[in-house]
């Protein structure tokens, strides 16, 4: 009965971690697209200063977008051309996030917000189809997960 | 400040190599060598300093020009470009970049500034008492004349405007100064914190145009001088012929290579024949920037000649 509820235990603690990284990822995806939301504003309405507004995000940001910021002021008006390396993200999500990166303060506002639009764009059609994906995912895992755990429990028993 | 601006390699090599006081302005042309302005004359830049020899001068390209370009912005290009609009950027510590490049217009107006070609970064060096021989000529026992400092670009107006402005506070005369700084040249203030000495009675309105900041300087902040910089369009003769008029003196400058060439000015026939300035002293860089060429008064009598 004890090893039972043990192994139902470990099943389903599996279930709710595989769900709860599903969770993350989407969360971390959502973050990036408020991120662009909060650019979009800083510097149209705001005109702050990058730096500034960037410290400003990564301080509040809980995801790994915080890293990938700090990264890139570390790295801000350095010779080097910034990469991201990301096993959250595809690859065409770190080419777009890098294109950003990359044009992030070299235009005037209105190319700002034409770079930080179409990078929004392509992330949020990504983020939509991901998330539905991984909510199914994240969902069935818990499900499965509970089902396993009570179905070892009683062969056990 | 030069550190922010430049690459980390120009940087290291300016600074190493070439000693501050005297560097005046380095200039960048896309595939082109870079020269130094150095004590007043040009030279190249090489790896070894500077040198009058063309081969073995770095030549600078676009990439270079546009990370200063991107690291004068404070990484915020969009944030200045108000200044690009007028092909220039004002960093921290006064340094002024004029910019090159590409003029985007959109609907007759110009909208900004792109690929960037080519870049004079002027490092400005403040010489406190530079003025210190024209200010008897400037106060009378009737008090402060109307002044317009005319030379051709580069002989010093800028350093010395802001010195005459530093002069006053320092005679303790009680006069309340104003400076319209509209490229952030004269006291080059940074989040609200002047980078040059302008004096303890002077006011600073930064970054704003000449006829607006005439018209609300004075009534906002009563000053009895206003100094500025680069009077050269009607709509700034208009503004001074404005506070000139409401009582306020004014300290000016203007580029032109000498007085003959000052007096040919269209847009200035007005004020010089409505006597609105007491005082012209005209500065040349034959010896160096800042020369007196001459102290004049309202009817162009030479007051001091050299």
């Amino acid at each position: 009965m004890f090893l039972g509820l043990i192994l139902f235990g470990c099943v389903v603690g599996g279930g709710i971690y595989l769900r709860k990284f599903n969770q993350n990822k989407i969360k971390f995806k959502l973050d990036i697209l408020n991120f662009c939301d909060y650019l979009k504003t800083q510097i149209s309405f705001n005109k702050g200063l990058l730096k500034d507004i960037l410290i400003d995000y990564a301080n509040q940001s809980k995801t790994k977008l915080k890293n990938i910021i700090l990264e890139y002021l570390e790295n801000i008006g350095g010779d080097k051309e910034f990469k991201i390396t990301c096993n959250d993200l595809t690859f065409e999500e770190i080419e777009v996030l890098e294109m950003l990166f990359g044009g992030l303060g070299k235009s005037d506002i209105n190319n700002q917000l034409i770079l930080i639009e179409n990078v929004r764009g392509f992330l949020s059609k990504n983020y939509e189809i991901y998330k539905e994906k991984r909510q199914k995912i994240g969902d069935l895992s818990l499900k499965l997960s509970v089902c396993l755990g009570l179905l070892i429990m009683i062969l056990i028993i | 400040m030069l550190e922010k601006v430049l690459t980390r390699d120009l940087y290291e090599l300016v600074s190493k190599k070439i000693e501050f006081e005297k560097l005046y302005e380095l200039r960048l042309r896309v595939n082109s060598p870079i020269t130094i302005n150095y004590g007043g004359k040009y030279y190249y830049l090489t790896t070894n300093g500077i040198s009058a020899s063309e081969s073995d001068a770095l030549v600078a390209d676009s990439s270079l020009i546009e990370t200063i370009v991107f690291n004068a912005s404070n990484f915020s290009i969009y944030a200045v470009n108000y200044m690009l609009q007028h092909c220039y950027i004002s960093c921290q510590g006064g340094i002024r970049i004029g910019v090159c490049g590409e003029v985007v217009i959109e609907n007759g107006k110009i909208i900004t500034l792109k690929n960037f070609s080519q870049l004079n970064i002027r490092i400005p060096h403040q010489v406190k008492n530079c003025s210190l021989n024209a200010i008897k000529y400037l106060i009378d026992e009737t008090g402060f004349k109307n002044t317009l400092i005319i030379s051709p670009p580069g002989a010093g107006k800028t350093t010395f405007i802001r010195d005459i402005a530093y002069q006053l506070s320092n005679l303790n005369l009680a006069y309340n100064l104003l400076i319209l700084d509209e490229r952030f040249e004269i006291a080059s203030a940074v989040n609200g914190v002047n980078m040059h000495d302008v004096g303890k009675f002077t006011d600073v309105l930064s970054g704003c145009k000449k006829s607006f900041g005439f018209l609300e300087g004075i009534r906002s902040m009563r000053p009895d001088i206003i100094f500025c910089d680069e009077i050269a369009d009607l709509d700034d003769v208009e503004a001074v012929r404005f506070a000139v008029n409401s009582g306020v003196k004014v300290v000016a400058t203007t580029h032109a290579f000498n007085l003959s060439d000052f007096r040919a000015k269209k847009s200035f026939q007005d004020l010089i024949e409505g006597q609105f300035f007491d005082r012209y002293i005209v500065l040349s860089s034959s010896e160096g920037p800042g020369t007196y060429e001459g102290i004049f008064d309202k009817k162009f009598i030479c007051l001091y000649c050299r």
